[in-house]
């Protein structure tokens, strides 16, 4: 353009006569020439908006004002959020109007959007606007102080959700919280029908059948009341798989594959959760000496140390695998289980006296059976059979 | 007759047997947690992708999931131009697009349900695209075992 301008400044100063359309035509040239550059403007209304679902948020935008040309063209919009103080932005590119994503509201949120121009659209590059940014903060009373401290959630065994807190730092003694929570299927937040008290104070909450809650956002705000000032709320999100606690593996067995080898055998614990979403953690301890081991299965063979130890015994616990949650708490370790002192001959002997016993039960069966028969056999016998049958009763009993 | 009897009860309990033995390994269930173990391995090489932003589904909706998990095989997933590490990148791309088995159960959803267009989806970082992806084979590995 300044380049434009010193051309048509040396052509007024050397072609003084010139026609003056020539000039204008000159003029609007240079004028086209620079709003050939193609831009977009920034969508319109931006804003975040709570839809009161303790930490679900709408982004949502206009479109904006575009030259006709442009009318037809799809356009693209990129939207990068974040909790204020993060470092990082969030970015997504959509060509909705809304963006819908859990947020926590403990802290502010910041946003800011831009238009795309695609480059089917320019019939060259793709065109970016400017950005158009707003943030939100939950209205909030209340210091920081009488928030409470401290939250714990657990899901335990994929069946009850119990959280649990500690009050704030410093509140007034008629002060007592209450919990909310919202997931996606659910009309509105829905509070706690069935709370964990110390001293009638409300220190946590125990949830159950909380259908189809888990593989989604889950929110989570505790607030309060009390006539001498207002309380700040807390707010939670996660996720229910990643925070199951299961209940420990049942029905421990030790047995022996040979001289050498011991299987451990152990029950999925009961539950919904499936058994192929089950990891474990073994310890054995072979006389005084421990070692740990993992496994995804519920059964786990092992040399023995030495040929002659004494004791041997197992615990084991379970957690959630990563190929059914991201994260989860182990259980706690099970009952131990011990095979105590063994040598194989031992066993062996153990193993064939049932048999002893039986053939034994055998035998006596049978010298019963011929007793009652000798008085028939012998009259049909012939005196030498009768001498023999005489002769094996001797020997047996 | 009698060896026809005999045949007819032989080929009774070939097919008795036949239904009551062990169940072939589930492929399915072999298959998504192959996935998952891919796009562990991927997200260890997320420096080394294309940083194109790719459609990643969310919030699916019940019985939509077999078709968000087709939408996150048609994203042009791939190394970038001047990256490291293109073999087995690609190797790992290849391993998420090859067809999931199908099992009695998607085979009857497949009619029914009306889930949303691939390009409905918002496009995310890489990065991002991948932890979708694996909270949706998470999800679909828990549905298929429950």
């Amino acid at each position: 353009m300044i380049c434009a301008f010193s051309t048509l400044n040396l052509g007024v100063m050397t072609f003084m006569g010139v026609d003056t359309r020539c000039l204008g035509l000159f003029l609007l040239c240079t004028i086209i020439g620079h709003s050939l550059e193609i831009k977009v403007n920034p969508p319109q209304d931006f804003e975040i908006v709570d839809p009161g679902l303790l930490g679900y948020l709408y982004l949502q935008w206009k479109p904006p004002v575009v030259m006709e040309i442009f009318k037809e063209c799809t356009l693209e919009y990129e939207l990068k959020y974040r909790n204020v103080g993060s470092d990082n932005w969030k970015t997504i590119i959509t060509r909705n109007l809304i963006y819908k994503d859990g947020f926590d509201l403990n802290k502010g949120v910041e946003g800011k959007i831009r238009t795309h121009l695609s480059e089917q659209c320019t019939n060259g590059s793709e065109v970016k606007s400017s950005w158009t940014e707003t943030s939100y903060w939950i209205s909030d009373a209340g210091s920081l102080e009488t928030r409470i401290q401290d939250m714990k959630c657990v899901y335990y065994n994929w069946q009850y959700l119990v959280c649990s807190w500690k009050p704030g730092e410093v509140i007034h003694s008629d002060t007592n919280y209450t919990m909310f929570f919202w997931y996606e299927g659910l009309h509105q937040p829905l509070q706690c029908t069935n709370y964990l008290q110390d001293n009638e104070k409300n220190v946590g909450c125990k949830l159950s059948n909380l259908e189809s809650s888990d593989y989604k956002d889950f929110f989570i705000c505790v607030n309060g009341s009390s006539k001498m000032e207002p309380i700040q709320s807390s707010y939670n999100v996660f996720q229910l798989q990643n925070i199951v606690k299961p209940l420990p593996p049942e029905f421990l067995h030790v047995t022996l594959e040979n001289s050498m080898e011991i299987r451990m055998k152990w029950s999925t614990p009961g539950g919904p959760i499936p058994s192929r979403c089950y990891t474990y953690e073994v310890v054995v301890r072979e006389d005084d000496i421990s070692w740990e081991s993992a496994t995804d299965k519920n059964d786990m063979k092992l040399k023995k140390r030495t040929n002659d130890s004494e004791e041997l015994c197992f615990f084991v616990r379970s957690k959630v695998n990563i190929y059914c949650a991201d994260d989860g708490f182990w259980s706690e370790w099970s009952e131990e289980e011990c095979w105590e002192g063994y040598t194989a001959p031992d066993s062996k002997i153990i193993f064939l006296l049932p048999i002893c016993f039986f053939f034994v039960f055998l035998l006596l069966l049978l010298c019963l059976i011929v007793e009652k028969e000798e008085p028939e056999p012998t009259l049909n016998f012939h005196m030498d059979l009768n001498k023999q049958v005489y002769s094996y009763e001797e020997t047996l009993c | 007759m009698e060896r026809t009897l005999i045949c007819l009860i032989v080929i009774f309990l070939g097919t008795v047997a036949h239904k009551t033995s062990p169940q072939g390994p589930d492929r399915l269930l072999i298959r998504l947690r192959h996935l998952i173990d891919s796009v562990e391995q991927l997200k260890i090489y997320v420096n080394d992708l294309d940083p194109e932003l790719l459609p990643a589904p969310q919030d699916v909706k019940e019985h939509c999931e077999r078709s968000a998990f087709a939408c996150f095989q048609k994203a042009k997933l791939k190394s970038a131009n001047t990256g490291n590490n293109k073999t087995i990148i690609n190797d790992l791309v290849s391993q998420l697009k090859r067809r999931l088995p199908t099992t009695k159960v998607t085979r009857r959803q497949k009619k029914s349900i009306k889930c949303p267009s691939c390009d409905s989806y918002e496009k995310k970082t890489p990065q991002e695209f991948l932890e979708r992806l694996k909270w949706l084979l998470q999800k679909m590995i828990h549905q298929h075992l429950s």
